[in-house]
Order: structure tokens, then sequence, then C-alpha cells
């Protein structure tokens, strides 16, 4: 596995990959802006990019836009973004444009390496994956409660992984269950929520978090 | 016209930082010129029995020795009709050159009274050739002094550059001819002579063609004069307002229709020699000439006591306009009572040089500007107003006299006024900078909490964590249970002050807008939040920030509640407004709401919104915000 790192602070910059390196993981380059990182990206052809949402010059959507450049100009390279902000918004925008090969994790997730990790291989897998925390939170909503209300316990996990980003087979092995089960789940959930036909792995996370937020 | 004039003066000592507002109020001084005044009284009054006289005269000499050489001659209507045009005139300008300020319509008024008796003396048989030569030569007087009254009225001043010209021109031709005729022309030597046929004891040398020159030069002038009084006095009275207009036009009307009969008279002599007044044409032009001076010393007379009575609706106004800050303000009454409608009254501020208008706005100081008057009110040496108004419609002096004695009350209720309306201004404007500057630290506390404190958490997290790394868990379990609770409490940490930045001001406001704050909102708070509509483009930050917390507090208060229905949001630009409408399903107190709304609504009023609440009819409240938005 091959990451750029791009966070104009230094501290965390230099945390994260010290931690990655720890976890077997390849930091080919170090960047503490957008431009930076569009050049490592070019230049070192890492698996994924992990990105600070706020970068300069402006700190706002720096590094939003950055991933979607990515995405757009190297598709075999996914984004991984780190956030300070609880905001299902700025995934959606991510997965709307570009499903598959990108990510939205809380930065503080960094240091729960085994999530950083897991989330890194998804990418470079293709998935998508999204903060349980925003997850547990747009489940949380009034009305997304009440829709849900008629899935079982078991569809309820399912969901909440599907939300998450995870595939099928992910699903099954983080809930011990056969893939047969998993996907008769999914076919039930999608069923039970009056969700149109059960779209591909790429289009499910955004059809699910779009039906969580009303 | 009331002059003023306004020096500048070097600031002194330690008041020089007003010198750049130019002019200091109380500097600006009248000096309305009043030096003469006596002197031309004086003159009037001994001339006012020698006027009636010499009316009466000239009236008797033409029915005894005119009655075919004089219009008044040839009929008892005749000389009434000539009488009574030459009497109101002499009334007239008597009236105005006695009463009131000085001004030149008097003296002109009665030069013209003069001048229309001449034909008279001209025709005076049997009368000394010495008074008929002089009579010819005042013949043109009064045509002049009609100009002179048309073009100047009602003061006798005329206003434009153009009409002073002519003025002074006109007298110039009149005099020019008249001297001309006594001069050059012999009566002896004209075949066509008719009102006097003798001897001209002036005569230096009698030469027809000269007088025929002359003749063709006053038909020329009258022409001209008359076009000029229909085209000047014309569009004075299209620009004039409409109080002006109304003093205008019976002295300008009736002066052109005077003109145009002269032109007539002129122009009927010039291509058939003879003044036989006999002559259909002639005397129609001499019917004509008297019925029009009799409305034009009507129409004077209307004008000149305007001011007056324009000066006693004002004493008027002291008993009516005792109004709270509410009431008609003192301009408005002022317009109302002299029908100036550009009147406009300013006052000082009680401190430093500024001054305001009646609705307390902040003006500029007052400066006199050629076709307005200014008539600053002075009390105890001090300037208390300012009242700029049309030159015609008002006296300077009778303004100020009326208004700082019998108008006082009114005038201090007016400054009174427009010093709470600029004072509520003051504060109406310093609130919404207080807002403002308050919102604007909200926004920099967040970003600090987010970019700096949450920046150094999650480092912190992250050095935990590579501690953790290093601790061996078996050889020392007591320190990494230690290290594993440490980062559980950063983590803490990290999320409790991502709370209190976004609860200080949400990021996505000031980043992506009104909808997406209130999307982000509903996506946390415990009620349902639906936008239905909003506008796609972005609104004023004030505005966005003052919606929000509207949204912001109604959503809070129906989680207090404990939740239940949809907060429906709604928002659209309308007459330059961003209308706001909350709809919260499950309150029935629409006045407990907008109690509870108190710090949205503070924010609403901070820039000039309005904040209502009203009941829907089935157990719940609309909320409507109008924020002021260009």
């Amino acid at each position: 596995m091959r990451v750029v790192v791009a966070d104009d602070a230094m501290l965390i910059r230099e945390g994260l990959t010290r931690l990655l390196r720890e976890a077997g993981v390849t930091v080919v380059a170090k960047a503490s802006d957008a431009d930076e990182l569009m050049r490592h990206v070019a230049l070192g052809r890492p698996d994924v990019a992990v990105v600070d949402i706020r970068m300069p010059p402006g700190h706002s959507d720096e590094g939003i836009l950055a991933a979607e450049r990515i995405r757009a100009e190297h598709p075999g390279v996914g984004v991984l973004l780190l956030s300070q902000y609880v905001n299902p918004r700025y995934a959606m925008r991510l997965f709307d444009n570009h499903p598959g090969r990108t990510g939205y994790l809380l930065k503080e997730r960094i240091s729960d390496l085994a999530v950083l990790v897991d989330a890194l291989d998804r990418i470079a897998d293709g998935e998508c994956v999204l903060d349980p925390t925003i997850v547990a939170q747009l489940l949380k909503r009034p009305d997304a409660e009440q829709a849900v209300s008629v899935l079982s316990g078991r569809e309820r996990e399912v969901l909440a992984l599907m939300a998450e980003g995870h595939s099928n087979p992910g699903i099954s092995e983080k809930l011990v269950l056969s893939k047969k089960t998993v996907e008769s789940h999914v076919r039930q959930i999608f069923a039970k929520l009056g969700l149109p036909d059960t779209p591909g792995q790429d289009r499910r996370v955004l059809a699910v978090l779009k039906f969580l937020r009303g | 016209m009331p002059i003023l004039t306004a020096a500048p003066r070097p600031g002194h000592g330690a008041r020089t930082e007003s010198a750049e507002s130019g002019l200091r109020a109380r500097e600006i001084i009248n000096a309305m010129p009043t030096a003469g005044r006596s002197i031309t009284r004086w003159l009037a009054i001994p001339l006012v029995p020698v006027g009636v006289a010499y009316a009466l005269a000239a009236t008797a000499v033409a029915a005894r020795h005119g009655e075919l050489t004089t219009y008044a001659g040839r009929s008892g209507l005749a000389r009434a009709t000539e009488l009574a045009a030459g009497l109101a005139l002499f009334a007239v300008g008597f009236a105005a050159w006695l009463r009131g300020r000085w001004h030149p319509t008097g003296p002109v008024a009665v030069a013209a009274a003069f001048g229309w008796f001449a034909p008279d003396w001209i025709g005076w048989e049997t009368g000394p050739q010495g008074v008929r030569v002089a009579a010819l030569a005042a013949l043109g007087v009064t045509a002049a002094a009609v100009v002179h009254l048309a073009l100047g009225a009602p003061t006798g001043r005329p206003s434009s550059t153009a009409a002073r010209s002519l003025v002074a021109l006109t007298w110039a031709a009149a005099v020019a001819i008249g001297a001309g005729r006594a001069l050059f022309y012999d009566p002896l030597a004209d075949p066509s002579c008719s009102a006097w046929c003798a001897t001209n004891p002036l005569l230096v040398h009698g030469d027809r063609a000269v007088a025929q020159g002359l003749d063709w030069a006053g038909l020329g002038f009258a022409a001209l004069t008359t076009a000029a009084v229909i085209v000047l006095g014309g569009r004075r009275l299209v620009r004039a307002s409409r109080a002006l207009r109304a003093s205008l036009a019976p002295i300008v009307i009736p002066a052109a229709i005077f003109l145009g009969a002269w032109t007539v008279r002129a122009g009927t002599l010039a291509f058939s020699p003879g003044d036989d007044p006999g002559g259909v044409v002639l005397t129609a032009s001499f019917a004509v000439r008297a019925v029009a001076l009799c409305a034009l010393a009507a129409g004077l007379a209307w004008a000149l006591s305007g001011a007056a009575r324009r000066a006693r609706s004002i004493r008027r106004l002291a008993g009516v306009h005792l109004g709270g800050p509410s009431a008609e303000s003192f301009e408005r009454a002022l317009i109302r009572a002299t029908g100036d409608s550009s009147l406009r009254v300013i006052y000082p501020r009680q401190e430093g040089d500024r001054w305001i208008d009646s609705d307390g706005r902040p003006v500029g100081p007052p400066e006199p500007r050629p076709d307005r008057a200014l008539t600053v009110i002075l009390r105890a040496g001090l300037p208390v107003a300012a009242v700029a108004h049309d030159p015609a419609t008002l006296d300077g002096p009778a303004l100020e006299r009326e208004i700082g004695t019998a108008a006082r009350l009114g005038l201090d209720n007016g400054r009174l006024r427009a010093e709470t309306h600029a004072q509520l201004r003051e504060l109406r404007a310093s609130r919404a900078r207080i807002i403002a500057a308050g919102e604007a630290e909200r926004r920099r506390l967040e970003r600090d909490l987010h970019d700096g404190a949450q920046q150094r958490l999650v480092g912190l997290s992250v050095a935990v964590r590579i501690a953790q790394g290093a601790v061996d868990e078996r050889r020392d379990p007591r320190a990494a249970a230690r290290l594993r609770a440490a980062e559980a409490g950063v983590q803490r940490a990290i999320a409790e002050l991502r709370e209190l930045a976004h609860g200080i001001h949400p990021v996505e406001l000031t980043e992506e807008g009104l909808g997406a704050a209130i999307e982000t909102l509903g996506d946390f708070a415990p009620v349902a939040v639906r936008v239905t509509v909003l506008p796609a483009d972005r609104v004023p930050t004030a505005v966005e920030t003052a919606a929000y917390g509207v949204v912001d507090e109604a959503v809070r208060r129906a989680a207090a509640r404990g939740g239940g229905g949809t907060i429906e949001v709604a928002g659209r630009r309308s007459n330059g407004a961003f209308v706001l409408d909350v709809l919260d399903p499950g309150d029935a107190s629409a006045d407990g709401a907008l109690a509870e709304l108190a710090d949205a609504a503070d924010r609403v009023k901070a820039i000039d919104g309005r904040l209502s609440v009203a009941a829907t009819g089935d157990r719940g409240v609309r909320i409507t915000a109008e924020l002021p938005c260009a």
C-alpha cells in the first residue's frame, strides 16, 4: 500500500506518517497544500491520497476540490478525506461525483490505526468509506429513525454498514453471516424502505444516505 | 429676496477638527441689505398725492382738450378705463413701495402708471408744448416698466442673467427712442400728424427719416420684448413650483397681453403713420392695454400679499404643531403653510457643527445657492434651524420673524423630532455594528477552535497512540491502560470541542450558505427539519446569520418541547426583502413563542428586519422574519 499524506499541520502530517509506517503502509510523499499534493500524486502514483479537508490558502474546502481533481485526473488513485466536521454533505458531494475509491473520515479517527488501515484497504479495493459517527448521527434523525423502524435489528445493522460503504463480502465478514444471507438482507431492506431496485455497490451508499437524510 | 452669505472662517485652536465640515453654523450671517430703505420710503410719501393728482389731471385734460387727439377724450368709458388702470397701478406700486421690504416693483409700477397717462398730455391741444414733447418722450416708459415687472416678477429683480440684461436693454431703448423723438420729431413737417401738430420746442433737427426710423425701432423693440416675456416668462412658469406659479401667472400673462397690444399699436403706426385715436385697431389696442394693466395691477397685489398670507400661515403653526415625534414634521407643516414644496428645513446638531434634516439624516452645512433662498433662524445669536426655500414664495425676514417668535414651539418640536430621529438612527447603526462585530467574532472563534485547538488535540491523540505502540501490553499493563484512557479522553475532548465550535457558529453558513446550514442543523437536531424552498443564490451574510438564528432557535424550542412534527422552513425574496417562514406544527402559543425568540428577534431587528409569530390555526405557529435585502 502506497499513500501520499496531505495536511498543512506539521504535527498531524508527521504523526500520521509515523503511524502509517508502523502499520506497514508506505508513505511515498507528504504535502502541506493542494498544489504540492497534486504534484506528488502525479509523480508518486500512490494507491490512496490521505487529504485534510481544510488546507491553505482559504482553509475551507480546498481538500474536497483537490480530491475531485485527483479522482478526475488519476482514476486509479483513491482519496481519503479527513475532516474536522461531522458533515454528511461533504461526503455526499464527493460520493455523488466519484462513487468508489473515495472516503470521508473524521480526523480524530487517525489515531485508531485499525480503522484507518481498513479504510485505506477498502478504498484501494474500489469501495466507499464513510465515518461510522456520521452514519450513526444520520440514523438518529427523527424521520430516519421512524423510517427504519420497519426493519429488523439485523437489517438495521446491515443498513448501517451499507451506509458506511461496506460491500456485501465486507458486511458478511463483519457480521459473520454468509454472503447469501447478506444479499437477502440487502434485498429486504430495499424492498421494505421502498427504495428503487438495489443499485450497484458504487451507487448504493449514496442511495442509502439520501434516504436517511429524508 | 433674502440674501445670506456664508463665510468660512479659520477654526480656532482646539476646534480645528471641524474645519473640514467647511462652514461653521454660527458664521452664517444674515447680510441682507437694509440700508437705503428709509430714504426711498421718504421719497414715496410725497409722490402719493402727486400721482393721484396727476392721474386725475390727465383725465380731465383728455376730457376737455383732447376730444379728437386722445383715446380718453373720446368717451367716458375710455376715460374710466384709463383712469382705473392708472390708479390701480399707482395703488399697487405705492403699496409695494411703502410696505414690507423694499424692492424695485413699487417704483417700477409707479413709473408705469406715470407713463400710462402720457398720451393725454401729448394730445392736450391748448397745453404748453414743453409738456407735450416731454410726454412724447415718456410714451415708452409703460411698456418698458411692464417688461421689467414681468421678467422680475414678483419682486422686480429678474433671477436670470438673460432676463436682467433684457430689462436693462429695454429701459435703455425706451430712453433712447423717447429722447430721439423729442429731439428729432418735427410735428409740423409730418403730414400724418394727428395727436400733436404744433411746434416742438426741443427740436434739434427735423428729420422725417430719423422719426420713421424711430418708429421702426419702437416696433422692433415692442416685438422683441413681447417675444422675450412670452419665452422667458413661460419657461419660468413651467419650471416654477405650484405656489410660485400661482403668484407668477397673474403677472406674466397680463404683461404679455399688454406687450402684444403695444406691438400691434407700434406696427400699425409704423406701416400707416398717424396716431389716430379714432382708428379701430388702435382703439382696440388701447382697450386691451387698459384691461391688461388692471389685471397686471391685481396680479402684482395678489403676489405681493402672498408673502404676508404665508407669514400668517406660519404664525398659525405655533398652535397646531405640538404633536409627538410621529406627528407631521415641522418641515411638512411649513410646506403646507407656504405652498412651497421645495422648502427644506435642516437643524444643527446639539454638538459639533453637523446638520441633520427633518428625519435626522446627516446633511451638509447650509450653503447659499443662487436659485434658492436660505434663511437661518437664530436664537440668542445661535442658529436653531435653516430653511431653504423658493425666493419668490417667502420673504426671508418675515419667515425669520414668524418662526422666531410665534412658531417657536413648532420649531422646537421639529428640532427635537429631528434630533430624536438622528439619535435613533445612530443607535440603530450602533446596534447593527455590535451584532455584526459579535457575529464576526463568533466566526473567528469557530475557526480558531477548529484550526487551532482541535488540530492540536488530534495531534495529541496521535502522539498518545504512538506512545501506546512503545509500551508493551504484557510487561506494563497499567501504563498501557492509562494510555488507552488518555486517548479516550482526548477523543471525547475532540468531540465536545466540535460540538462547541458548531454551536458558536456553523461553518456551513459561511462556506455554503443558509440552505446547507439548515440542512446540517436538521442532520443533528432531535426534530425533523425540512427546507421547502430557498433562493438559489446567496443573500448577504448579515441576512443569512439572522435567518439562521431564527431557524436555530425555532429548532431548539421544538427540541426542548420533546420534538414531534416536522419544522418547515421556506425563504424567498420579495420586494427588496428576504422573507423567511418557519412553520412549527407543535407549538400552540404564538405569544410564548415570540417571547422565547427574543435573541433571534434582536438579531433580526439589528438589520432593520421584523419578526412576527402567528398561530396557524391547527395547533402550530408560523414564525416570519422579514429581512431587508437589496
